[in-house]
């Protein structure tokens, strides 16, 4: 019974702390709007304007702003929706990657550089490398990653637009954005996010972001001892990336999903296609 | 060892082929994005469309064998629209963050993505219906209250009467009102039932979510449990008040309904379960693991309840026997439940490699949780009971009037 009781009031404070967190940013906002119609004006609201109103005239302005801010709240939300779209496909470069399945032997480099590369915590993993054993005996190594899809499952999904492709490509998440759903990681068929235990939001291969665009390689293909990773921009024509996926038979991971990924793997053993 | 397996981690034996972040959800032994908080809420945004439907059914269509109901369902469905996001803000990693599905939701559809993020719906669904099902308490509850003002004065009736009179003119009007409200609510409150619905079909990683039954299944179903749970509150509270009897024709209503959503949900069960045998849904090592996946035993439970449901309520049809339907209400709720178990949870435990099992186990502060909103949930249902004057049944006498009056009958 005295758990019951503990268990509820812990709860029924959560209960109003939201209602109490939600009016606050309501107020928040309406004094804000406030302030900004006041300022538009050019009369500041601190500067007497306000308290040289009459309480009616007063009255009318706070009615004023409330039947505005509540108009904005359904605007604002409906016009935020149409400016904030996901970019979908490159608009600069391609960035893609080719993985010589046949050249990797399971030395687990790239994960161990992505990791220091990224402070990528334990337990979790922006590359891996899967095994496969085949009846014979043969062991077949896979490394697998973000794929970072053409048309990504898991940016249609973000409630808030946390996660977004760059314009060269690259899908990214915001840190600063993401609220936790994980609706993001449901959403990718390849398991390639997962959420930080560290930051609490979800996290994934940015293909290297930092490091790329100042000219270097992702960590985890500079670190591959055989180059069984190649990286690149799919888009210039005499890219080596380019040139590898046009002359090899290469294959890409489920693409029943129509999520068009940018990772051509060569020599791909079909049962690692998942 | 097999071809396929992935054996870095001697753990992952045991499981099959999983990815390795699917293990990272910091259980024992995998483990599920999504668990117990919400298949809980998804059971309350199905509540609010069957207590809604209820309401609907008094004030929109003027059935008079809801109109003693009709205020405690709008009440029931108050309750559960202010509970409801607690669950999927307790399942957030970044609940401070939770208002901007409100302010920058994901709705617009681009060239490469046709289609729109299904939960930034909620930030259309969710305070619309918010605001209209205020109003729509306001409109029911207005003149009565206006009355109760004048009878004790007491400050709360003041407030709620909104300073306007009882006439039978205002009481038209507010009638005439709450009818156009609760018609938009009901559609409103449809939609929030059916939402998550579609963020599962939506999730193309999970073989098992390729169900475009389920968003229909959690409307029915929520109907089911809806009216179920009126019937509950109705006893209760009947019994409990002195003087008061269980109106035979009500419960009676509320069996009809409960029996029309049992109906329409076993059709979607059978079509679901037509279309996985006949694509021969699994792929191909999965068989291993199927079983455990798709919960059998619990399978049983839900159709052998759905079985005894639906003979009781074909029964209390026949014979008026209040306790029937009772019955049946409380198994609705235990079926209801199990589905949404079964509609949330097994789709995550088998593995996007499809070739391995996770498994999943409520965890201590997933169950505190959800005693702990429940427990809310009954707070804030019993305390707008204890300010709403729902139960004088003059919703019966207003309509009655407007009837006698020619007005909105
Ligand atoms: S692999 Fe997964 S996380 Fe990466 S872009 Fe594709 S869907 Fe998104
Ligand atoms: S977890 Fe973050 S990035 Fe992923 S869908 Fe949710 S808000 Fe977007």
């Amino acid at each position: 019974m005295c758990l019951l009781f503990d268990v509820f009031v812990e709860n029924f404070t959560i209960l109003i702390d939201l209602y109490i967190s939600i009016g606050v940013n309501i107020f928040w906002a309406g004094d804000r709007l406030v302030s900004a119609l006041s300022a538009s004006r050019g009369k500041s609201a601190r500067e007497g304007g306000r308290a040289g109103c009459s309480v009616d005239s007063s009255r009318r302005e706070f009615i004023k702003a409330a039947a505005i801010a509540s108009g904005l709240v359904l605007a604002g939300s409906l016009s935020v929706a149409s400016r904030a779209s996901t970019r979908g496909r490159a608009r600069g470069r391609r960035f893609a990657m080719f993985i010589d399945v046949d050249k990797c032997y399971g030395c687990y480099a790239c994960v161990v550089a992505c990791a220091h590369e990224n402070n990528v915590p334990v337990g979790v993993f922006r590359t891996w490398v899967e095994r496969y054993v085949k009846p014979d005996g043969t062991v077949v190594y896979v490394p697998k990653q973000c794929n970072h899809c053409d048309n990504p499952s898991c940016v249609e999904v973000c409630p808030v637009n946390a996660t977004y492709v760059n314009e060269d490509g690259i899908v990214l998440v915001n840190d600063d954005l993401c609220i936790g759903c994980g609706a993001c990681i449901e959403n990718c068929p390849y398991g390639a996010r997962f959420f930080n235990p560290v930051k609490g939001v979800a996290d994934k291969c940015t293909f290297c972001d930092h490091r790329i665009y100042q000219g270097l390689l992702p960590a985890c293909v500079e670190a591959c001892p055989t180059g069984a990773r190649v990286f690149g921009p799919l888009s210039e024509e005499d890219s080596e990336v380019s040139v590898l996926v046009r002359a090899a038979k290469t294959q890409r991971l489920k693409e029943w999903t129509g999520n068009e990924p940018q990772i051509y793997y060569k020599d791909l053993p079909a049962e690692a296609n998942t | 060892m097999a071809y396929g397996s992935v054996v870095e981690y001697g753990r992952f034996q045991e499981v099959g082929n999983v990815f390795p972040n699917e293990m990272a959800y910091g259980y024992t032994l995998g483990g599920v994005n999504w668990g117990v908080l919400l298949v809980f809420y998804t059971l309350y945004t199905g509540l609010v469309a069957g207590t809604y439907l209820v309401a609907f059914l008094s004030l929109g269509l003027n059935n008079a064998r809801y109109h003693r109901v009709a205020g405690l369902s709008l009440i029931l469905a108050l309750s559960f629209i202010l509970a409801a996001p607690l669950f999927p803000l307790a399942e957030l990693r970044q609940p401070q963050r939770a208002l901007s599905i409100l302010t920058r939701p994901h709705l617009s559809p681009s060239e490469t993505y046709p289609g729109v993020s299904p939960i930034s719906l909620l930030a259309i669904v969710y305070p619309l219906l918010l605001v209209v099902t205020i109003l729509l308490v306001v409109f029911t509850f207005r003149a009565e209250a206006s009355r109760r003002a004048a009878e004790t004065g007491r400050l709360w009736y003041k407030i709620l009467s909104l300073g306007m009179g009882s006439s039978e003119a205002s009481l038209r009007r507010d009638l005439r009102v709450a009818g156009i409200l609760v018609s938009i609510g009901l559609i409103l409150a449809v939609l929030f039932a059916s939402y998550v619905g579609f963020l599962l079909v939506a999730t193309k990683a999970r073989v098992l979510w390729i169900d475009a039954t389920i968003p229909i299944h959690f409307v029915a179903s929520g109907i089911l449990s809806g009216a179920a749970l009126v019937a509950i509150a109705y006893y209760i509270v009947a019994k409990l008040a002195s003087g008061r009897a269980v109106d035979n024709g009500t419960i009676r209503g509320l069996g009809w309904v409960m029996l029309w959503a049992l109906l329409t949900g076993l059709g979607l069960d059978i079509v679901s379960e037509s279309a996985r045998a006949y694509h021969g849904f699994f792929p191909p090592g999965l068989e291993t693991y199927g079983s455990e996946v798709l919960m059998p035993s619990l399978r049983v439970a839900y159709y052998a309840i759905t079985a005894v449901i639906l003979v009781l309520l074909l029964v209390s049809q026949l014979k008026t026997k209040p306790w029937l339907v009772l019955l049946a209400s409380l198994l609705s709720m235990i079926q209801v439940a199990i589905y949404r178990w079964l509609a949330v949870i097994p789709a995550q435990l088998l593995s996007r490699t499809n070739a391995g099992v996770l498994h999943y186990s409520v965890e201590a502060h997933e169950a505190r949780l959800v005693v702990g909103v429940v427990a809310a949930t009954i707070f804030l249902a019993t305390i707008l009971a204890w300010i709403l004057p729902w139960g004088s049944g003059h919703l019966a006498r207003a309509r009655h009037l407007g009837a006698s009056q020619g007005g909105d009958a």
